[in-house]
């Protein structure tokens, strides 16, 4: 593999102002590693090779000529295929979306277009961001990069996929429920679920307008970190998007994180959790004790509930928003799909409109028994070994809750609260093969406090290895 | 088939989607527990309570 590949986001960014490479140079090796990793993983529904080059060439004459640049000016990346380009088609993992020119640009990719980064291709994804494995039976399931037989996560199956086997270098992923978060654990990259509202949703697929957010994955903290900063903020096309300030989160990657508090739960997190898992999760504590970090255990009071109402209200939601095509087109679902956002058809009114009053009690719940003590929470995103897509290939039959409700049992309380989480590796669990598969924990924070969760993970990996770990080439 | 399964199929087909029975029987179960859970928690909420509070909440949330 080309050394150019194996830099983050951030450190190709500097490389390129400082001419050290040229973007069509880093292009070329990209678009090479991602038709070998195509081959191999299917993350990717389509690599635009010729406008990316030319993307590329154009790139390199701004940079030499000296003049301003973007923070991510001659960087390549491709995204979830659910953030649209006006006019361009977004397949969002289904057979109906490629029938579909998308109304206008999202506003996470003009962001990212301003900052000067350029996108080469779209990604792979769960149809229609409505599943946690990674499965697709519409373009082909999206494998691991550690062990194709192995799930992804999703629904940023191919985010994680990609950036993981270095042929991508950072992404857009999303999370309803899990969706940035499960990926980034499975395939041993970083992702950021941002606070609700802190990043604009205009132009991406919605799924679940009360509990969608926007956010990258990534090879490292800094990268996420950099792309965060670049695409967060309020945006008048979103009414939901926030008028909180952004922060320069990689300004502030450097401030110490000597004397933070952080939380280990004591309940809920690590009920079920494997022993293997919960050792990898819980060993990673000793490097922020190292770092002159608290450590604190603190009590969680019953989330369980919050759960199942986040399940209703994205089921509703889902289900409204594809109800014409339910009706008229539903041979073009996977059964999973059609099982999932059917149910959301029967949960009554009364019940979606309570999901949504508790959902403020909730969170005063959590910020006066858990954030007031602790700067942040330190948690498992998945406790258990990483399952096989055949294991996990449950279609919409009578294991599909059970199973779904497993792998989201520990993200989608997060998505209900709004809250931002971090999922950083830490670790290999002993499945999956000679190198094992990755493993990651996460840091909640408290609402628009990313910026000390960037802080937190980015001082974690400066004293771990981790994530430069990189997957056997196929 | 259970009465409320029969109770559910009958509501998603007034929407338009039909449901095959069995799709239907394990549905309408887990709709019957999420209920129960959500029945349970909402019991003592505050009768003003309204979704709204919630973005509020968040924003007076941040540091």
């Amino acid at each position: 593999m080309s050394e150019l590949l194996q830099a983050g986001a951030a450190e190709l960014a500097r490389m390129l102002r400082a001419r050290k490479v040229g973007a069509l140079e880093v292009m070329q090796a990209t678009i090479g590693a991602a038709k070998q990793a195509q081959q191999r993983l299917n993350c990717f529904v389509r690599i635009d090779e010729e406008d990316a080059l030319a993307a590329a060439k154009a790139a390199d004459r701004t940079l030499s000529r000296g003049g301003v640049a973007g923070a991510l000016a001659g960087v390549p990346m491709a995204h979830k295929d659910m953030y649209y380009r006006q006019g361009v088609p977004s397949s969002c993992g289904s057979k109906i979306g490629p029938g579909r020119p998308a109304p206008a640009t999202a506003t996470a990719l003009k962001r990212l277009d301003a900052a000067g980064a350029l996108q080469f291709g779209v990604l792979n994804m769960t149809e229609f961001a409505y599943g946690p494995t990674g499965h697709n039976y519409h373009l082909g399931h999206c494998r691991n990069a550690w062990n194709p037989e192995y799930i992804t996560g999703g629904s940023s199956s191919g985010s994680g996929s990609s950036v993981a086997a270095r042929a991508n270098f950072a992404t857009l992923g999303s999370d309803t429920g899990g969706s940035i978060r499960l990926p980034a654990h499975f395939c041993g990259v970083a992702g950021i679920k941002p606070t609700y509202g802190r990043v604009s949703r205009s132009g991406a697929m919605p799924l679940s307008f009360s509990m969608d957010t926007v956010g990258p994955l990534a090879r490292n903290v800094e990268d996420c970190a950099l792309l965060l900063r670049e695409i967060a903020g309020q945006d008048a096309a979103d009414a939901t998007s926030s008028a909180q300030p952004v922060p320069d989160y990689v300004a502030g990657l450097s401030r110490p994180v000597k004397g933070l508090r952080i939380g280990v739960p004591a309940g809920y997190f690590y009920d079920q959790a494997d022993p293997a898992v919960e050792q990898l999760v819980r060993g990673s504590l000793k490097a922020f004790i190292d770092m002159g970090c608290e450590v604190v255990e603190v009590p969680i009071p019953d989330i369980e509930p919050w759960n199942s109402a986040g399940v209703a209200i994205i089921a509703v939601e889902a289900a409204a928003l594809h109800s014409t095509w339910l009706r008229e087109r539903p041979a073009d679902y996977s059964d999973q799909v059609k099982a999932r956002l059917e149910l959301g058809m029967g949960v009554t009114g009364v019940q979606y409109i309570n999901a949504l009053r508790l959902r403020d009690h909730a969170l005063k719940t959590w910020l006066t028994e858990v954030m007031s003590r602790v700067d942040a929470l330190h948690a498992p995103v998945v406790s258990f070994a990483t399952p096989t897509i055949a294991e996990t290939d449950v279609g919409g039959g009578a294991k599909m809750t059970e199973v779904l409700g497993k792998l989201t049992r520990l993200m989608r309380p997060v998505n209900y609260l709004g809250l931002p989480s971090l999922a950083v590796p830490c670790g290999f669990q002993p499945v999956g093969g000679n190198a094992g598969l990755p493993c990651a924990f996460q840091l909640i924070g408290r609402p628009f406090d990313e910026g000390l969760l960037f802080r937190l993970g980015h001082a974690y990996q400066r004293i771990t290895d981790w994530h430069r770990k990189m997957p056997p080439q196929g | 088939m259970t009465d409320t399964a029969g109770t559910y199929r009958n509501l998603v087909a007034l929407q338009g989607v039909s449901l095959d029975e069995k799709r239907a029987a394990s549905a309408a179960e887990v709709l019957q527990r999420q209920l129960a859970v959500e029945q349970a928690a909402t019991r003592g909420l505050a009768f003003e309570a309204e979704p709204a509070g919630f973005a509020g909440t968040l924003n007076a949330g941040a540091k």
